[in-house]
């Protein structure tokens, strides 16, 4: 194993490469790695790359072919990884050491939108955190809200709805979660839609952690796209 | 070189065993991943996995960009217009490779093979360096995503812009002025493959420079991100907050979290922000450093530059960024 890489392993290796790219973009596997204006980059970059290999095996590149160094060889390792582990979307394993670390204003949509009243407000978990930040919780006091994603818990026997957000791919995932009150913890990194209230005056701008009140708390699947 | 020719052209002769060995490898990992389930089910390796894979799958993209590029800069571009746009003087070329930097809307995965060809192509050694540099931190992207981590903070934008901007320039200057007189510095070395570029066509010259580029890049970036992975899943961000009230300990802290952690340049604003426990400055070091130096861009630098100009260029360019941004920082924030 020791030995440059030939041109044959070479070839095979690219397309190996380009058919993980492929892959991911052209099934909903991306979500769990990348944000989702990276789909069409990944179709794209897989089909030159299976391109480039054929290209290569058909036209005669160069007659000096150098050979890769047996680094190259480490390029099988994400292709073994992707087709044989088939790692899931982050969870609870990220969501214990970095909860609500990050501050949710920055990474959920403009809290301005007004919440409806009377019906139910489905809304990311990254949105609650920030309302509840935002002028003492002005805007979620006395409305319903929808949470959906899944359960974390603590030390305390406490139980979250958890969701990861990430801006460019996992390996910047921030983790936002909310207490859930009034309802019996489900299973560890059970997707969840919890439908209740937020518990007046936790989460506010002074830190801790905002609660809510649950009327329903519903088992459901991975969303489609895993992270907020 | 000779040697090496003739081993290869006879090994090319047939498919050879590799292939071979590599199909077994792949068949066996089904059979294997029943043996291996208590450690591949473990909640720790998943998270690696899922890192890891996340940041070589973010990268291919990238990488497949630089090399076409660094590919169309082989077919398309000649020597004699690089000397005619560039200013002659390479210490006047330098700052005009940092500001062309501003051109370049990518990850910094994509502008290391492309500083390659560059030299490849007659630029300085201190020129491509300058643009590898600069690229990836100052471009509209990056910028943008600043301003949207930091809630519109302007000074923030124009803090980084400015201090990546001058490490850049600064790392350029030092091999414009230290390359003539202190031979101990080792400028890249980039094994002359121009020689055999020189296809007949723009067409074979593009397909060659392509083949030639991406595996090695691709496979140290690989290596990178192996270790990447591990430290983000191991380390918990909390070891390094808890310096976060010296201020010297803070930066250096925050450079060596930079290097080790190796985020994309769009995503480093984010991770910044939430660092609530550090100075706007300690902060700023961290994202001047992440894109110009980080260990996946280390093992691509190996991979394309040797060993022996990496293990100078490395810790300089870390020092000279964390300087630079403490500089700034100190100055406009």
């Amino acid at each position: 194993m020791g030995d440059p890489v030939n041109r044959t392993a070479r070839a095979v290796i690219l397309t190996a490469i380009g058919g993980v790219s492929l892959r991911m973009g052209a099934t909903d596997e991306y979500a769990n790695f990348v944000n989702a204006w990276m789909r069409w980059p990944l179709v794209v970059s897989g089909a030159l790359l299976l391109g480039l290999a054929i290209a290569a095996a058909v036209t005669t590149v160069s007659d000096h072919d150098h050979p890769a160094g047996p680094v190259a060889w480490l390029l099988l390792l994400p292709v073994v990884i992707a087709f044989v582990v088939q790692p899931p979307a982050l969870g609870a394993y990220v969501a214990d050491r970095r909860a609500n670390d990050a501050d949710a204003r920055r990474y959920s949509e403009p809290i301005r939108v007004e919440l409806d009243e009377t019906g139910e407000n489905a809304i990311p978990v990254a949105n609650f955190l920030a309302r509840a930040a935002t002028d003492d919780g002005a805007t979620l006091a006395g409305v319903t809200v929808r949470l959906t994603g899944f359960v974390s818990t603590d030390k305390d026997g406490g139980w979250y709805v958890t969701r990861l957000a990430i801006s460019c791919c996992a390996a910047d995932a921030a983790a936002f979660r909310v207490r859930v009150q009034g309802a019996d913890a489900p299973p560890v990194e059970q997707g969840v839609d919890v439908v209740g209230t937020w518990v007046e005056g936790t989460g506010t701008d002074a830190g801790g952690t905002p609660v809510i009140a649950a009327d329903e708390v519903t088992y459901v699947d991975q969303p489609k796209r895993p992270y907020e | 070189m000779t040697m090496e020719t003739t081993t290869e052209a006879r090994r090319d002769q047939g498919i050879g065993w590799q292939p071979w060995i590599m199909l077994g490898l792949l068949l066996a990992a089904y059979p294997l991943q029943g043996v291996l389930a208590p450690v591949l089910d473990a909640a720790v390796f998943q998270t690696w996995a899922t890192v890891f894979l996340a940041i070589v799958v973010q990268s291919i993209p990238f990488l497949v960009l630089g090399v076409v590029l660094s590919g169309v800069i082989s077919a398309l571009l000649t020597e004699r217009f690089v000397s005619r746009v560039l200013p002659r003087r390479p210490a006047l070329a330098v700052p005009v490779a940092g500001i062309a930097g501003i051109a370049l809307p990518t990850c910094e995965c994509a502008v290391v093979p492309v500083a390659n060809s560059l030299t490849r192509r007659g630029l300085p050694a201190s020129v491509a360096l300058t643009f590898m540099l600069a690229a990836p931190a100052i471009n509209p992207a990056v910028l943008v995503s600043t301003a949207v981590a930091f809630s519109g903070r302007v000074d923030m934008v124009g803090a980084r812009f400015l201090a990546s901007l001058l490490t850049a320039m600064v790392i350029g200057w030092i091999y414009v002025v230290a390359a003539a007189r202190f031979p101990a510095l080792r400028l890249p070395d980039i094994r002359d493959r121009l020689g055999h570029h020189e296809g007949a066509t723009p067409w074979r010259r593009f397909v060659a420079a392509a083949w030639h580029d991406f595996l090695p890049a691709a496979a140290f970036l690989v290596l990178g991100a192996i270790v990447a992975a591990a430290i983000n899943v191991l380390l918990p961000v909390r070891i390094v907050e808890a310096v976060a009230g010296q201020p010297v300990l803070a930066v250096v802290a925050l450079t060596a979290f930079a290097f080790v952690i190796a985020l994309c340049s769009e995503a480093d604003a984010f991770v910044a922000a939430s660092l609530t426990a550090f100075s706007d400055t300690a902060k700023l070091v961290f994202r001047v450093v992440g894109p110009a130096m980080d260990i996946k861009l280390a093992a691509m630098e190996m991979g394309q530059f040797g060993r022996q100009f990496t293990q100078q260029f490395v810790p300089l360019v870390l020092v000279v960024a964390a300087c630079v941004a403490s500089l700034v920082g100190w100055v406009i924030l």
